[in-house]
């Protein structure tokens, strides 16, 4: 559902903010490359607003070079203009874990097996 | 002997007094005798136990536990399938005991087939089950092609390809013929249905579905707690202890203990604190527009795409609508445009941002799941918006399917090539699922739009499968589809030609 917009989004991956100069974008890539090439636990994490996912050096060397080009950069950060912070749930219709909306306790992907209706794993 | 004699006296009264008391056109007299049998078992079983426990105190009284055993076994015919066969996967052992122990129901050779691939579901993984689907494919073929040959084909489905390929067909059953539409096959595709409904947890369906669909104790658990989960304000939902004697009287009920503590321990969100919680000008408190629209826009990433509501939607869309005509967000695309060294292109910047917006919309309005009418209750799409341009790209997309679908099968019956019968049934599965979809999504008028088409195909295809290949059943409940369909719309030519179709019977 095109989440990928947010959760691979070059400034989250970088973790750094839309204003930032080409010169801090790339030393912070540089950086990050080099702690993750050292197994460095902070590193291997980063936040968006719909939450955290996993860095890998493809994903840097990737986002450095979609922010290398002004054109991709510039449609980059209209879709970062939110902190890397959870949203959180509030005003939002449907969303909550259960209420009188009918949304009852989520799929249960389980469901087929436990209930005697689908091939055991 | 005296006991035996009495519960023979028992049965054969009850079952005289079964016979005469209904009228004569009764048409299960084999029930009857069942049960009749059942009930003087059950007088037998305990007369001989009284007497038992009587005689434990003399001692030497062990050879009446084979009585008590096979009285056991006729009161409860399918206590061993039930108990031993059918939890551990025995197959042939499940299909036999059926067989025996439904010697008098109609149709025991279904009800056995259904066994067969329950046991078949539930047979541990490391098992090679080759051997069993093929006993199961040789026992199909002795069936006549009704319902219960196709549940048992449903199951087969689900055992290779997961219950989502399964459900489609069995959704089919509801324009099937009830004379060969039989109540335990029913429950069973219910009970399938229900199980995937449960599976991506849509509960709103879950009990709609659970409202059409005969109970049993599973059926009635479920609609129990989709009661509770999605509560109607005209009715009481139910209490506990309901609850827990639902889940009690339940199969795997090891399995549902979180469901039934879930639905004790629910509490409904107040509809006013819902309102409350909805009010845009709430969140709107002096934050950038565009902020606004990718906060909302989050939010629905955040939810599944089943739980996404048409007032969500609609708010998503007017936020970025807003967002997008807005000159503060223009100015800013414009200066960073400008520090970038590529002044002009804040148009284009924009114009991809709407495109890509556009497309996240499509992609939670494609299953079909959110009306048009019910994301515009006026019934008139606004001239210059995202979610308006998304539904149209949704509508154009899911009538595009259906055609591509309509036109296959007009192809195939030209050309006279034939497919398996699951195959046909498959087909003809995915056309209904495309027309639904389509139905639902678009309402009446893209109803209208698609109906033309499918009635044209789906007839001659339904003539051709009655006419030259005798797959009768099928092209029955094609049949009573387009009258059903016919009947609904208005179209008065169609549906004369349905009602003589559908006459010519099985």
């Amino acid at each position: 559902m095109s989440r990928e917009r947010f959760l691979e989004n070059p400034f989250y991956v970088l973790g750094v903010r839309p204003s930032c100069t080409r010169a801090e974008l790339e030393r912070e890539g540089q950086k990050l490359l080099g702690m993750l090439e050292l197994g460095m636990p902070t590193s291997k994490k980063y936040k968006t607003p719909i939450g955290e996912a996993e860095r890998t050096p493809e994903l840097v060397r990737q986002a450095m070079a979609e922010l290398r080009d002004p054109h991709k950069r510039l449609l980059h950060e209209l879709w970062a203009q939110l902190p890397p912070e959870p949203l959180g749930q509030e005003p939002e219709p449907g969303g909550g874990s259960t209420g009188g909306d009918g949304s009852g306790p989520g799929p249960w992907p389980d469901a087929p097996t436990a209930l005697g209706f689908g091939a055991k794993r | 002997m005296i006991l035996l004699l009495v519960g023979l006296l028992v049965a054969w009264v009850l079952y005289k007094l079964w016979s005469t008391s209904d009228p004569p056109d009764r048409e299960n007299k084999g029930e009857d005798l069942r049960l009749s049998l059942q009930h003087g078992g059950w007088l037998l079983l305990i007369g001989s136990a009284v007497y038992a426990f009587e005689q434990l105190s003399h001692g030497g009284v062990q050879w009446l536990l084979v009585p008590i055993g096979l009285l056991l076994l006729l009161v409860r015919p399918m206590l061993l399938v039930d108990e031993v066969f059918l939890p551990r996967g025995w197959v042939k052992w499940t299909y036999r005991g059926t067989l025996i122990a439904r010697w008098l129901s109609p149709d025991r050779r279904g009800q056995a087939l259904l066994y067969g691939n329950l046991a078949l579901l539930r047979a541990p993984r490391h098992r090679d089950p080759r051997e069993d689907e093929a006993f199961l494919d040789e026992q199909q073929k002795k069936l006549p092609g009704g319902a219960a040959s196709l549940v048992a084909a449903a199951m087969l489905l689900a055992r290779r390809e997961g219950l989502t390929q399964a459900v489609p067909i069995l959704r089919c059953l509801d324009s099937v013929d009830d004379t060969v539409k039989p109540d335990f096959a029913m429950a069973v595709a219910s009970e399938l249905q229900l199980v995937e409904l449960v599976r991506i947890g849509d509960w709103r369906k879950v009990r709609s579905l659970a409202q059409q669909s005969k109970p049993t104790p599973l059926i009635s658990f479920l609609t129990a707690c989709a009661q509770v989960f999605v509560p109607d304000p005209a009715e009481t939902p139910p209490s506990r202890d309901r609850l827990y004697w639902l889940w009690f009287s339940a199969p795997q009920k090891q399995h549902l203990w979180w469901l039934l503590e879930r639905a004790q321990d629910h509490k409904p969100t107040p509809s006013a604190a819902m309102e409350a919680k909805q009010d845009p000008n709430h969140a709107m408190a002096g934050k950038p527009r565009l902020e606004l629209a990718l906060g909302a826009l989050g939010r629905l990433w955040q939810t599944e795409a089943h739980r996404v509501r048409p007032e969500h939607l609609r708010r998503v869309g007017e936020l970025w609508d807003q967002a997008l005509a807005d000159k503060d967000t223009e100015r800013q695309v414009m200066t960073r445009a400008l520090q970038l060294t590529i002044p002009g292109s804040e148009h284009k910047a924009l114009d991809t941002l709407r495109t890509q917006v556009v497309a996240t919309l499509r992609s939670y309005l494609s299953p079909g799941a959110v009306s048009i009418s019910r994301l515009f209750p006026g019934g008139q799409l606004p001239g210059r918006s995202v979610l308006a341009e998304a539904v149209l790209a949704v509508r154009a997309e899911l009538l595009e399917q259906f055609e591509a679908a309509t036109t296959k099968l007009e192809d195939r019956t030209t050309d006279k090539r034939i497919l398996p019968w699951l195959d046909e049934w498959r087909e003809w599965a995915m056309i209904r699922d495309s027309y639904q979809r389509l139905e639902e999504f678009g309402g009446p008028e893209a109803r209208r739009l698609g109906w033309t088409s499918l009635h044209r195909q789906a007839n001659n295809w339904a003539c051709w499968l009655w006419n030259a290949r005798g797959e009768k059943v099928l092209a029955n409940a094609v049949f009573r589809f387009l009258l059903r369909e016919s009947e609904a719309l208005g179209d008065d030519r169609t549906a004369q030609l349905a009602k003589k179709n559908v006459g010519s019977g099985l």
